[in-house]
């Protein structure tokens, strides 16, 4: 175990510095200027100030090293956009809204999604089965950039239950998390009921229910503990999605996050919040991934990672 | 058993409701009464009662950024520009009609005969928001700083009309930078004197004194925060109506009246909280619930609203205009075959039904409510010298000028422009219109704001879909870009009448002929149609009816909050 943590450590980082390395030279790629209207008033001397502040005056194998240097010491550099703000703090100031608008939603969706396929593939062929799968696909087919704005404007507006948009108490959170969620939801109600009519065909539910074991104890001990396996593999990429796809749902609601900060930092360019935030992003999908493999051994006992490698 | 079930429901219940708490605590940081939606809802319901004695004093407002840097020197962007001028104050402040009034000047400035030296005497008791005075020196310091080339300060180019200016922007090192400060043209005479000479005589320069990057900055506190000064709520220092007092960086900004202002008995708003909107769909939402009083909207939202008085229409000194590259296309170089391509355009069709958001056709290309910098407006001195729309003229205009300028067919043109919703919308429009009234085929390609200005400042486009908003309320800030050599003349278009006309009002004393020269230069341009202005920008917004002296400027600040109250 240890030495396949270490190992995935060891791949963890190649791959961060390939990230790095690709958005790097990417983003000089990037036509237009991070100065915008500033170059047409500064007189050339301050313009070449600035440039040495921010490396550009170097040529660029220079800036690359430069910057590998300051990432590895956890420095990310300072936001032309927004010149007294480091990258580190931009994140730390906007993750974690987003962070805690992804948790909300992955909560929920796992509840709500697990619930609704569990009930679609008990009630197989039953109004219960296509009302699960009728919320699902709504889930899967309205993006939320459609669902948003309706949450926003019916329940927000018209029925006045709950704040249109804005982050400032916990009624606030309720919109958000339930428009992000709901792809996710449709995702693992499909999933798992898929899952569970997989394993319900399985010889050893046939062999406990012929045992006469209760109902509720063949669904819970045997067909939801089999059938969650599966589920359980697309969590990790399913968190990151949540937890890094907040783009559109933070604009929607005026949430503070860190989704409009990337997209904004693209349209300045804002070279180095567009790299610090890549390699970020970069760096919690790569974790995650991580923790579901361990946790994946932990659910399914046959696995024990890193034997016989 | 149910005692063991009591007690997890129990505990359950405790869990969830400390979890909500904790939740609710992190984002508050004020008590109830002074959050947004319960000062909404008390001014809906204080509305609905039509109670005027119990107006309130708290403003909770939208706002589309979250400003960068609140300094005075850096200040570049409306949202800088916006706080500032709520937390900090320059000698004069412009009222509702754009007229400078004394500030933290006691009287309007003495100007000497040659119009270069402006004398002008500091208020009494004016001090910091820490209480420490205000002083003549505050405002060298400021002028300097700005100036310094290592600030690097983009509206350092208007500070540099103080004599010796440009010197210190030019330095080439610390010592020549020094050197050059001492030789400014802004002098401290004594704490509450102060002198300003400039280098040629500028008439709209009292007014430039209210502009932000006059204010006065603080030594003592500037210095020590170097690049994090007006980084945040604490690293922000003024002189003006209103403090700083909470900065939650793109989600929420807290001004509260401040009390050693000098003229805290005119500021009415106790509390004003601007949240950080982006999508003007959920400002929209947010207004309607009463969550706030003030939300921009677009111009598709603006049908719900007509006829009601919250809608209110700003009037801003923006242009919208074409340029024509005529290097890359040398037909471009024919003056008819512009006229062509302008005449072809039908300008009224564009605001109507593309802009809907009260903008309206360009009739010329200062727009509507600049000044002509001899106390008139100068849209009504120089008259409508809009190109009409004429498709029958502009085929033949066309015809005429290929001809003139030798060319049997014109190259592949495409007109380059910003990709937000409207201009691509405004592209789809014009294309049609070139086909339709022209015969031509033109591309759209819209790409992101900073590469269109890339490529535009390079002069790599056929046409280009632009716009140009006033750096200060004079007509120079629009037609100097046009002398031969200036970088935003892109277009490669000169005119040595016009180049001369322009020479002669950067220096003229005599304020009418002034202002006739910059009138005889614009028609130039217009005839020439070296630019083709399409139209002047306005923005809708809706705002609370019982919210009143909220002014909007048409450039620089968003709104000037300090006469704003209630009703």
């Amino acid at each position: 175990m240890l030495k396949y943590t270490l190992r995935r450590l060891l791949y963890m980082v190649v791959t961060l510095w390939i990230i790095v390395t690709v958005t790097f030279f990417l983003m000089k790629l990037l036509p237009g200027d991070p100065f915008g209207e500033a170059v047409l008033k500064l007189p050339p001397e301050s313009l070449a100030i600035i440039k040495a502040q921010y490396g550009l005056d170097k040529p660029v194998w220079q800036q690359y090293l430069t910057y590998l240097g300051h990432v590895v010491q956890g420095d990310l550099g300072v936001s032309y956009s927004f010149p007294t703000r480091s990258v580190v703090s931009v994140i730390k100031d906007a993750f974690p809204a987003s962070f805690e608008l992804g948790l909300i939603s992955l909560i929920f969706a796992i509840i709500v999604g697990l619930f609704l396929g569990i009930i679609a593939a008990l009630r197989h062929n039953k109004a219960g089965d296509y009302t699960a799968s009728i919320i699902a696909l709504i889930g899967i087919s309205i993006p939320s950039f459609v669902i948003g704005p309706l949450l926003s404007y019916f329940i927000g507006v018209k029925l006045r239950w709950l704040p249109p948009g804005l982050w400032l108490g916990p009624e606030h959170r309720v919109l958000p998390a339930l428009a992000l969620s709901l792809g996710t939801i449709a995702i693992l109600a499909r999933m798992m009921r898929a899952s569970m009519l997989e394993v319900m065909g399985l010889d050893f539910i046939k062999t406990a229910k012929s045992k006469g074991l209760s109902r509720s104890t063949i669904v819970g001990k045997h067909m939801i503990r089999n059938a969650i396996l599966p589920v359980v593999t697309i969590l990790g990429p399913i968190a990151v999605n949540v937890l890094t796809g907040t783009l559109v749902v933070e604009k929607i609601f005026s949430v503070p996050g860190l989704g409009s900060q990337f997209v904004s930092s693209i349209y300045s360019n804002d070279y180095t919040m567009i790299t610090g935030l890549t390699l970020f992003y970069a760096a919690v999908l790569i974790i995650v991934m991580f923790l579901t493999d361990i946790v994946y051994g932990f659910v399914d006992p046959r696995i024990r990672l890193g034997k016989g490698k | 058993m149910k005692l063991k079930k009591i007690l997890t429901t129990a505990f359950a219940v405790t869990l969830i409701g400390a979890s909500l708490a904790a939740c609710g605590s992190k984002n508050s940081g004020n008590d109830a009464s002074s959050s947004p939606s319960s000062s909404a809802s008390s001014s809906a319901s204080a509305s609905a009662s039509g109670d005027s004695s119990n107006s309130k004093t708290e403003l909770v407002m939208n706002y589309r950024a979250d400003p960068p840097a609140l300094d005075v020197s850096k200040a570049e962007s409306a949202a800088s520009f916006t706080f500032l001028g709520a937390v900090s104050e320059g000698l004069y402040r412009l009222d509702k009609d754009m007229k400078p009034q004394p500030a933290l000047a006691a009287d309007m400035p003495q100007i000497s005969a040659d119009g270069l030296t402006y004398t002008i005497k500091l208020r009494d008791g004016i001090t910091w928001s820490d209480g420490s005075p205000v002083t003549a020196n505050d405002f060298v310091y400021s002028f300097q700083r700005t100036l310094d080339p290592k600030t690097a300060a983009t509206y350092a180019f208007v500070v540099a009309w103080i004599k010796g200016g440009n010197d210190i922007q030019s330095a080439k090192d610390d010592a020549a930078v020094e050197a050059a400060k001492k030789n400014l043209g802004a002098k401290a005479i004594d704490d509450k004197t102060l002198e300003i000479t400039l280098d040629h005589p500028i008439p709209f320069f009292t007014s430039m004194l209210a502009f932000l990057n006059f204010y006065p900055q603080k030594k003592d506190f500037v210095e020590p925060l170097g690049d994090k000064n007006g980084a945040d709520a604490d690293k922000v220092i003024g002189c003006g109506p209103f403090l700083l007092t909470k900065w939650d960086h793109d989600q929420t900004l807290v001004l509260e009246k401040n009390p050693k202002y000098w003229d805290a008995a005119n500021v009415k708003l106790t509390k004003v909280t601007l949240n950080i909107v982006k999508d003007t769909a959920t400002g929209l939402n947010l207004y309607e619930t009463g969550a706030t009083d003030y939300a921009d909207i677009k111009g598709d939202q603006m049908k719900a609203y007509e006829g009601k008085e919250d809608l209110k229409i700003k009037s801003e000194l923006v242009t919208g205009y074409l340029n024509f590259q005529a290097t890359k296309v040398p037909a471009f170089a024919n003056a008819k075959v512009r006229q062509a391509f302008s005449m072809a355009i039908d300008r009224q069709g564009l605001a109507d039904t593309v802009l809907m958001n009260g903008s309206v056709p360009a009739t010329g290309f200062v727009p509507n409510g600049n000044s002509d910098g001899n106390g008139n407006e100068f849209r009504k001195i120089a008259g409508n010298d809009a190109i009409a729309f004429d498709p029958a003229k502009a085929k033949q205009l066309l015809q005429e000028g290929l001809a003139e300028a030798g060319v049997s067919k014109l190259p592949a043109i495409s007109i380059l422009s910003d990709d937000t919703e409207t201009a691509k919308k405004m592209d789809e429009y014009l294309v049609s219109q070139w086909q339709t009234n022209l015969g031509v085929t033109v591309t759209a390609e819209p790409m992101p704001h900073k590469n269109r200005l890339d490529k535009e400042l390079k002069k790599d486009y056929t046409i280009v879909s632009t716009l140009w908003g006033a750096d200060y309320n004079d007509p120079m800030t629009w037609l100097d870009m046009f002398l031969k050599g200036s970088p935003l003349n892109t277009q490669d278009w000169t005119n040595a009448q016009y180049d001369d006309l322009i020479k002669k009002a950067q220096v003229e004393q005599d304020l009418a002929k002034r202002s006739d020269e910059l009138v005889q230069a614009e028609k130039i341009l217009l005839s020439e149609q070296a630019v083709t202005p399409l139209y002047f920008r306005s923005s809708p917004f809706v705002i609370n009816p019982k919210l009143k002296d909220l002014i909007l400027p048409p450039y620089g600040p968003d709104f000037e909050l300090k006469w704003a109250h209630f009703e």
